[in-house]
């Protein structure tokens, strides 16, 4: 066993104290978190502010009046309104606004703008104008555009801009002018606008969902749906990575020629079970890493409670079958190639199987015990995945078939192990050509 | 009865339908320094790794050390043919990795490592990368990092390719020390000059066949030529006097090689014709192991 723990020592050293590790899988995750929210506290109040005249030729001035009151200074840009909520529902709210936002919102309350109306005649004179900046913008309604037959034609407001008008003005304008029409149209057919507005506003939903024991929860939508998906990539992503720096190591020794001197102090099953353990430990780094970030967020909209103590364990125990998996396969066919090409070649079909939860993850996450589940729960190596987005889904898995995929994906995992290690004492001195599936059957059954 | 270090009996090996090494039995007593030759190709590499229970035979029976391989691996330095390291580590963390996995803690190893540097002539390299080193230099790094964990038994596979013959002469030296110590050395080699002088023993394969197993000395007796050559000290003459117990007399140059009888007393005849004739030299030639090598590969190839 201390020859298992010096290999494992020295690849998760050699692994973990380098730059290139430091850099990636820690410097490169806090940076993009720190640009996100320098982002978001500095950039954006930089949004160029609309400013100048804008010119509206509508029929008989009936833009005019909705478009102002649209574009009004007074206008406000505040959160909505989340007082009375709880926390879950807060953040509902919160990511809808979020979501909604048209990137790089100019602030309303900066605009210093004019807004008058001109006759259709002088169009090319306007044109003209805002070419040499003397207009910032023109909104041309046609005369169908309050005409309620004729709606499924397009181009009924027009928008002209400078050529040097930012994204952020124009989504405004059309923004503005889409609802101006909508309140001018209201107002043509002899209602209060206002009215309507409240009668059409969408009336917020809460659905509680009744959980055994006789609790009730509140549904938080999006991030219920969001939390599975999240916690599989998570875990996908991990195992991966040290999958690959499994590979890439064992590829090197080959290539270095060192295998030798090191099957001269250890036995190959000694070595891979340590290579197997030292990217276990790479892996709980990285997952340290990656999960504060996730959790962060989680505490950060007050909604940790949507995960409970007994689905960290499951995760956990998921973690490390997922990671016995994907280490088995990645050291069967680093020791079978020499060289990283012909690994890509190997790594072809089991990228493919391993990306199956991928494609699949909002039909598992919709359907937690749906056909789908339950099929590919029993295919190693998806297990492991699969059953993340099951338990962490709304509906509750069967508690006995959580323990039974425990026990087979264990049972899966050190089948692989197994029959890698078999792969691996023979490949590990074999050079040149990668065998073929053939030629490895045959060294998993020589003894 | 001397103990062996290493047994091998009816190994066989085979390499799909490649027979790597066929029948072969071996004993390397303790305490021998043996030189294993064989052309390209004749299982030697394949004997060496089955010794070190890297792969294992198809058949047969190998015990090391008295126990299998696979248990005396801490017993057994191993310089293996293909050289490699670790191309980015530093020289003083591929020692003490090596190290370690033989069992050495780590303040005996760093102390060792110091020392053997130093005995073979690498100063200052402990803190550069393995790859910053000569080939030379890479090669007497893996030389210590076979015997940095004094083994009984010592595995070199062609430990002298590469090196320029000062560092040549200096791993001979070394090697010489250690078997002095009491330590076994098998090591094989293609440049039988350097076997002639270091080893006791001489094991030879082709094909995966044992060919010759004996001392030194023995070899030289069984494969004496029996030739005197000798040199005449006035060139111009052409021809040399009839001894008896000569059966024949080849000319190269100004040397004539006397192809002796097998019964003749060489001793008395070398007296003979020291006596009878003028010479500028008179040498018994030895059998070298080129001579020996060639008879014996040569003759089974043809």
């Amino acid at each position: 066993m201390h020859k298992t723990w010096t290999v494992a020592w020295r690849e998760f050293r050699h692994t973990v104290f380098t730059k290139a590790f430091v850099l990636g899988v820690v410097v490169a995750p806090l940076c993009f978190g720190a640009i996100v929210i320098l982002a978001s506290i500095f950039l954006q109040p930089e949004a160029k502010p609309l400013v100048g005249t804008i010119v509206v030729i509508s029929p008989d001035d009936s833009l005019m009046g909705p478009l102002t009151k649209s574009l009004r200074p007074e206008q406000s840009t505040a959160l909505p309104d989340i007082e009375g909520l709880d926390a879950g529902e807060a953040a509902d709210v919160l990511l809808d606004e979020v979501s909604a936002s048209p990137a790089g919102k100019v602030s309303v309350t900066e605009m210093d703008i004019k807004i008058v109306s001109m006759d259709e005649s002088r169009i090319d004179e306007i044109k003209d104008g805002i070419r040499d900046g003397l207009y910032t913008a023109l909104v041309v309604a046609d005369e169908e555009a309050l005409d309620l037959e004729g709606q499924r034609n397009q181009n009924r407001v027009r928008i002209y801009v400078s050529p040097d008008s930012p994204p952020s003005h124009t989504e405004l304008l059309e923004d503005s002018s889409r609802n101006a029409l909508i309140e001018a149209r209201i107002s043509g057919q002899g209602l209060d606008p206002v009215l309507v507005q409240k009668l059409t506003a969408k009336p917020r939903t809460t659905t509680v969902r009744l959980i055994e024991g006789g609790d009730e929860k509140t549904e938080i939508g999006d991030l219920r749906r969001f939390l599975p998906m999240a916690f599989m990539m998570l875990v996908w992503l991990t195992t991966f990575i040290s999958g690959n720096y499994l590979l890439t190591s064992t590829i090197e020794e080959k290539s270095n020629r060192v295998m030798e001197v090191l099957l001269s102090a250890v036995s190959p099953m000694e070595l891979m079970t340590g290579k197997i353990l030292g990217y276990a430990m790479v892996t709980v780094i990285m997952v340290a890493m990656f999960s504060t970030v996730l959790v962060a967020f989680l505490v950060l909209v007050s909604v940790l409670d949507l995960i409970t103590p007994l689905q960290i364990v499951l995760l956990m125990i998921y973690l490390v079958i997922a990671y016995l998996m994907i280490a088995a396969i990645m050291a069967g066919i680093g020791s079978a190639v020499s060289d990283m090409r012909d690994a890509q070649t190997l790594l072809g079909p089991v990228s493919f199987a391993v990306m199956i939860p991928l494609f699949l993850m909002t039909i598992i996450a919709e359907e937690p015990n749906g056909t789908v589940a339950l099929v590919t729960t029993y295919i190693p190596p998806l297990t492991p995945f699969v059953m993340i987005l099951r338990i962490l889904a709304t509906e509750p898995v069967n508690s006995i078939e959580i323990l039974f995929s425990i026990v087979w994906g264990f049972a899966s995992a050190f089948f692989m192990i197994w029959i890698a290690s078999r792969i691996f004492r023979i490949g590990v001195l074999m050079q040149g050509k990668p065998p073929n599936p053939i030629e490895m059957l045959r060294w998993i059954r020589y003894h | 009865m001397t103990e062996n270090a290493v047994t091998i009996q009816n190994v066989n090996k085979s390499y799909g339908s490649v027979q790597a090494v066929r029948d072969l039995d071996l004993q390397v007593p303790r305490g021998s320094l043996v030189g294993f030759l064989g052309p390209n190709g004749a299982g030697k590499s394949t004997t060496i790794r089955m010794i070190m229970s890297i792969i294992y035979p198809d058949h047969g029976r190998i015990e090391v050390l008295n126990a299998t391989a696979l248990q005396a691996k801490d017993r057994i330095g191993y310089l293996p043919e293909e050289r490699g390291l670790y191309r980015k580590m530093r020289i003083n963390q591929f020692l003490r990795y090596v190290a370690r996995l033989k069992g050495l803690r780590k303040h005996d190893a760093d102390e060792r490592i110091q020392l053997w540097l130093e005995r073979l002539e690498l100063p200052d390299v402990l803190n550069r990368r393995c790859e910053e080193l000569s080939k030379g230099q890479q090669q007497k790094l893996q030389f210590i990092a076979a015997v940095l964990h004094e083994p009984e038994l010592i595995i070199l596979d062609e430990p002298f390719s590469g090196l320029d013959p000062v560092n040549a002469a200096l791993l001979g030296t070394t090697i010489r020390e250690l078997n002095e110590q009491g330590r076994t050395i098998i090591f094989s080699t293609h440049v039988l000059h350097q076997a002639e002088q270091l080893c006791d023993r001489v094991f030879l394969i082709n094909k995966g066949i044992k060919l010759l197993d004996d001392p030194l000395e023995v070899i030289h007796e069984r494969y004496n030529p029996k030739v005197l050559t000798i040199e005449l000290m006035d060139p111009r003459q052409q021809e040399i006097p009839d001894f008896t117990g000569i059966r024949d007399i080849s000319r190269d140059d100004e040397r004539f090689d006397l192809h002796l009888e097998n019964e003749v007393d060489i001793q008395s005849l070398m007296s003979t014709i020291t006596s009878s004739i003028s010479l500028r030299s008179i040498e018994l030639r030895r059998p070298t192991l080129d001579d020996i090598f060639v008879d014996l590969v040569g003759g089974k190839n043809s």
